[in-house]
């Protein structure tokens, strides 16, 4: 009995054993698509025309590429996270964005995340570029916002706050004071959610900063700081300087002193004529409509992006200079419509979130420093590679100083001084918020933009949902072709 | 010897028929292929001479503008002014280029002074555009103002938009662009 029921698996297992393989289907040609955009088949260089095809309306194309590059989880993995979670944005995927940015967060917060690059791209032969993408700190600046507007979007209002102090701490990682804390939206997004959490002093507190931070970044006062932040610099320098001869010389009243505490004193007589400018136009500055982003009857938070990102690229003799630009987008003001007879004046939107503005007065950072290093090390080892040949052709052809000046040559052309130039280029140039109260149901939202005579150039119109949550959060991107 | 004038002749003679630059489009071009991801952007340079110093220019400088590429594999093209660019009665350069898609930093443009002792004479001009595949798109004037024939660098003073002036002058100069759709753009 036993041997039977053996035999009889036996003879099924070698009868399915035969029989498989005929009842296997045939393998399936691969579709050229996903060939094509494998992360095995595409490199770094692809992402270019991701970019443009992005702008150009192309999302399909844009996002296999960033898809496929992600997917290689490489020392970029936040950069292409970022990339499409923007595609995802400007898609009205939300919950596909939310996932892309957070995992962008998790790699630009994170210091140790692929440490080994970073010591190698100090180097004199290593470059920059080589190390992991972290971002610039207006680059974290938004990728924390994106992420806790999001999150508060899903009602994850602990979570999201820790993503909007992680925007304030990283928006104080710049060189100069005076631009430390001008996001004006992070305070104010950090303020709505204190307060949805009923900790209204410290909404209180985080709407005092967000003013401050209104005001300092508010267009009519740019200049005004920018020339007291170069004051304060030269004060800051006079003022060490001063100290230091203070402590090294004898005689105390000495010519130079004098001059120095002269300077010092004129310098903070201009600062104070600044500061009183830059107070007498902040009296002019109306902000009723940060009051109306963390008032908590407007259940609502239109977000219209505008534009293309800041563009980084590379200057100098050696390319060891990183700096940005922007594209002029035409659209200046939107009028937004709801249910085809409720207007929303521009007077209430949130505006003056200007990216470029925020790229472009982070600073110096240390790594600039390093490749001015590196640029100098290069242009001397050239030089000096130049002597030698040229010593070498009048003197000593074929000899020694040949040897020197090629030698020379290899080490001027193995220094790697060129400046990083990734940036998260799918970003908007602008944010502009419109906090509405909406009765919970189906809505028709139309959006038209205008440029700066006046005349419509773009209209969008969308059905929208409104739930009973307390924060209904839309994005609408305008990414235009430019002029 | 009859041999080596021949052969001498042969070169100079040869060395002027592959003078055309595949980055610019010429008066007598017919035809004009962008497949291959290519695209055409126009652009014009005005520079106003003083007294009888007039600016020879002779070619400019566009490098490649790409964060996802290394530095020192980026692409550097001389693009060179041929006779037809320049039109002397308004101190005006017609400018073409042809290249592939991608994002581009226009350098600066070279040439010399008609003076007796002339040094080579920069224009830097330092703008960033954009080439779009299979479309031609003009991106505005570039405005040096007066001559200045003191200095042998000079920088850029503005930029505007003259598209219906200038895109009816390209038409008319170049006849490849005649039935063409031109886009309008912009520099960064």
């Amino acid at each position: 009995m036993y041997l039977n029921k053996v035999r009889l698996i036996l003879l099924i297992s070698i009868s399915a054993l035969i029989i498989s393989p005929l009842s296997a289907q045939e393998p399936q040609n691969p579709n050229p698509e996903d060939v094509k955009y494998s992360p095995k088949n595409l490199v770094d260089e692809d992402a270019m025309q991701a970019e443009m095809d992005f702008y150009a309306g192309n999302d399909h194309e844009a996002e296999l590429i960033f898809k496929g590059l992600d997917a290689k989880k490489n020392h970029d993995i936040a950069l292409w996270s970022n990339q499409l979670g923007s595609l995802y944005l400007a898609q009205g995927k939300t919950k596909e964005a939310q996932a892309a940015f957070m995992d962008a967060y998790l790699v630009m917060n994170n210091i140790s995340a692929f440490k080994d690059l970073e010591l190698r791209s100090v180097g004199l032969t290593g470059s920059e570029a080589t190390k992991a993408y972290k971002g610039d700190p207006y680059e974290k600046v938004f990728n924390s916002f994106y992420v806790g507007i999001l999150l508060c979007s899903d009602n994850d209002f602990e979570n999201a706050l820790a993503a909007f102090k992680n925007g304030i701490l990283c928006d104080s990682d710049v060189e100069s004071n005076l631009y430390k804390s001008d996001v004006t939206l992070l305070y104010l997004m950090a303020s709505r959610v204190e307060a949805l959490q009923k900790n209204q002093s410290m909404a209180d507190d985080y709407f005092k900063q967000a003013q401050e931070a209104f005001y300092l970044s508010y267009p009519d006062n740019r200049s005004l700081v920018s020339q007291e932040q170069a004051l304060l610099d030269d004060l800051a320098k006079k003022q060490k300087t001063l100290s230091e001869e203070e402590k090294n010389i004898t005689v105390k009243m000495d010519k130079g002193i004098n001059l120095l505490k002269a300077d010092i004193s004129k310098l903070e007589a201009d600062i104070k004529v600044l500061v009183d400018k830059i107070q007498e136009n902040n009296r002019k500055i109306v902000i009723s409509s940060l009051r109306d982003l963390v008032n908590l009857n407007n259940n609502t938070l239109l977000c219209i992006e505008t534009g293309r990102a800041p563009f980084k690229y590379q200057i100098g003799s050696y390319g060891e200079k990183a700096v940005f630009t922007i594209k002029p987008y035409r659209a200046t003001g939107f009028n937004v419509t709801i249910d085809n007879f409720i207007k929303i004046s521009t007077g209430s939107f949130l505006k003056n979130n200007d990216i470029y503005y925020q790229a472009s007065t982070r600073g110096g950072r240390v790594m600039d420093s390093i490749l001015k290093g590196k640029a100098d090390f290069k242009k001397t080892t050239a030089d000096v590679s130049g002597m030698f040949s040229n010593i070498s052709q009048v003197y000593n052809p074929y000899g020694v100083f040949s040897l020197f000046s090629l030698a020379a040559g290899a080490v001027s052309n193995a220094t790697n001084p060129y400046a990083d130039a990734r940036h998260w280029s799918l970003l908007p140039a602008e944010l502009q918020v419109v906090p509405m109260r909406l009765n919970p149901g189906k809505h028709q939202l139309q959006i038209d933009a205008y440029d700066s005579n006046g005349k419509m150039i773009d209209s969008y119109k969308t059905e929208i949902e409104i739930t009973d949550s307390p924060n209904n959060i839309i994005f609408k991107r305008f990414r235009g072709k430019a002029l | 010897m009859r041999k080596i004038i021949f052969v001498l002749a042969l070169v100079f003679s040869l060395s002027g028929c592959v003078s055309v630059s595949p980055y610019v489009l010429s008066k007598n071009q017919t035809k004009l292929d962008l497949t291959k991801n290519r695209g055409v952007v126009l652009f014009t340079l005005k520079i106003k001479d003083t007294g009888s110093t007039r600016l020879l220019l002779s070619s400019f400088t566009v490098r490649e503008a790409n964060q996802y590429k290394v530095y020192n594999t980026l692409g550097s093209f001389y693009i060179p002014f041929i006779s037809e660019n320049y039109s002397a009665t308004d101190g005006l350069y017609f400018c073409t280029m042809v290249l592939n898609r991608g994002i581009y930093r226009l350098d600066s443009f070279s040439g010399l002074t008609n003076s007796f002792f002339s040094p080579p004479y920069t224009l830097k001009a330092d703008e960033i555009f954009d080439v779009y595949p299979n479309s031609i798109n003009y991106i505005g004037r570039l405005d040096f103002g007066d001559l200045d024939t003191k200095m042998v660098v000079m920088t850029l003073k503005g930029k505007e938009d003259a598209y219906t002036k200038d895109v009816e002058r390209f038409k008319a100069i170049f006849p490849v662009l005649k039935d063409k759709e031109i886009g309008k753009d912009s520099f960064y």
